[in-house]
């Protein structure tokens, strides 16, 4: 086996493939035919030096342009679900399809908060990474999952309210509904896109040993590392909130089901997010 | 010298390296033999990473040339390159010399 066979193979071994691969052979025959193999270095490691710093470099960008696409999607969201709020809230099972109209209620509080969260800590651990020139692969593997959870929660989410105006589109204006469907479709778009590149950067496997890390390490402020209790003051922050935007009437249902929905998300996610080991 | 201590270094010795003119990664590893009095020496293929790492920074940029009937990457330093070089020669300069004094 030829040198420039061995170090091809190598590179799609480590997930370096398309037009990068391509040039980095080219290089390396040109190289070759005026240097000597041997001093060339072995192919493996060669290969996985490529691969640690492009894994960190692919998947730190990845998420910053995966926030943005998230904060696009979030601020329409916010703007419909004000539209919903400024018309009046109908009631979740009076849609035209029952069912729908509870799953796509659940899908749109749940989801957009994991999304954000999700986004949130994403960004975190890229900004932190951002000047790194190898991660460990397990801090990268974390990093993705954070991005593809905040993706796909997100893409749920303002799927969720086109679908609910489309339920409900007699409790709506025409134009409303016209707009926050079209513009769920639309949205969707950039967020599979990333969602893809996502899965691009995913494939380029790092070798760099080291821990996944938590949001511990990530935040750039040093807090006790207590990710329970973390968990609570959140959530109690959360609950407080919802509570000063429910009154009287509706703030304390509201304030239990959201410290609720925040605890049983981290139950859920936390290990998965890296927000706690 | 010890290959881990070179790699330290590597970056800023590619921009140096690239600084007199633009060069194919074959020519810097040979400006690197050359200028060092044959000190450094790595593997070759270790600085095709560097290279590609720093046009991903904006430092470098590269394009390909047909020379001798075979393509060649040619890599020259960007306007942030010869500032970023700068940047690396006076903090080299300042840890050189305090080396030296601790070690003389």
């Amino acid at each position: 086996v030829s040198y420039l066979a061995e170090l091809q193979r190598e590179l799609a071994r480590v997930g370096i493939r398309g037009r990068l691969r391509r040039r980095i052979l080219d290089e390396a025959a040109d190289h070759l035919a005026e240097g000597e193999q041997a001093e060339f270095g072995d192919p493996r490691a060669l290969a996985q030096l490529f691969a640690d710093e492009l894994a960190t470099h692919e998947t730190t960008k990845v998420a910053f342009v995966a926030f943005a696409a998230l904060a696009a999607a979030g601020a329409a969201f916010a703007a419909a679900w004000l539209g919903i709020a400024l018309q009046g809230w109908p009631d979740f099972g009076s849609g035209a399809f029952l069912p729908l109209g509870l799953l796509t209620g659940i899908a749109m509080l749940v989801c957009s908060q994991v999304a954000f969260a999700a986004g949130l800590l994403a960004l975190l651990r890229a900004w932190r990474l951002r000047h790194t020139r190898a991660a460990p692969a397990a801090e990268i593997a974390v990093l993705a999952r954070r991005t593809n959870t905040a993706l796909a929660c997100g893409a749920t989410a303002v799927l969720a309210i086109g679908t609910f105006a489309l339920d409900n589109h007699a409790a709506f204006a025409r134009s409303y509904v016209l707009a926050t469907v079209t513009g769920s479709l639309a949205l969707v778009v950039p967020l599979a896109a990333a969602a893809f590149a996502s899965r691009r950067a995913a494939a380029v496997r790092s070798g760099v040993p080291g821990g996944p890390g938590d949001l511990f390490d990530d935040l750039p402020v040093s807090l006790p590392r207590h990710a329970w209790r973390f968990c609570l003051a959140v959530a109690a922050v959360a609950a407080l909130a919802t509570f000063a935007a429910g009154g009287l009437d509706e703030g304390p249902r509201n304030a239990v089901a959201e410290g609720m929905l925040v605890v049983g998300c981290f139950a859920a996610l936390g290990r998965r997010l890296g927000i706690r080991r | 010298v010890r290959a881990e201590v070179l790699k330290g270094h590597l970056d800023a010795l590619v921009l140096a390296a690239l600084a007199a003119e633009p060069a194919h990664g074959y020519g810097v590893i040979q400006h690197l033999r050359r200028r060092s009095s044959d000190v450094f020496r790595l593997a070759e293929g270790t600085v095709y990473p560097t290279l590609h790492r720093l046009e991903r920074d904006g430092l470098l940029k590269s394009r390909w040339t047909s020379a001798h009937g075979r393509r060649r990457r040619v890599y020259r330093l960007t306007r942030s390159g010869r500032e970023a070089l700068a940047v690396r020669r006076l903090e080299w300069r300042t840890f050189s010399q305090a080396v030296d004094a601790v070690m003389a």
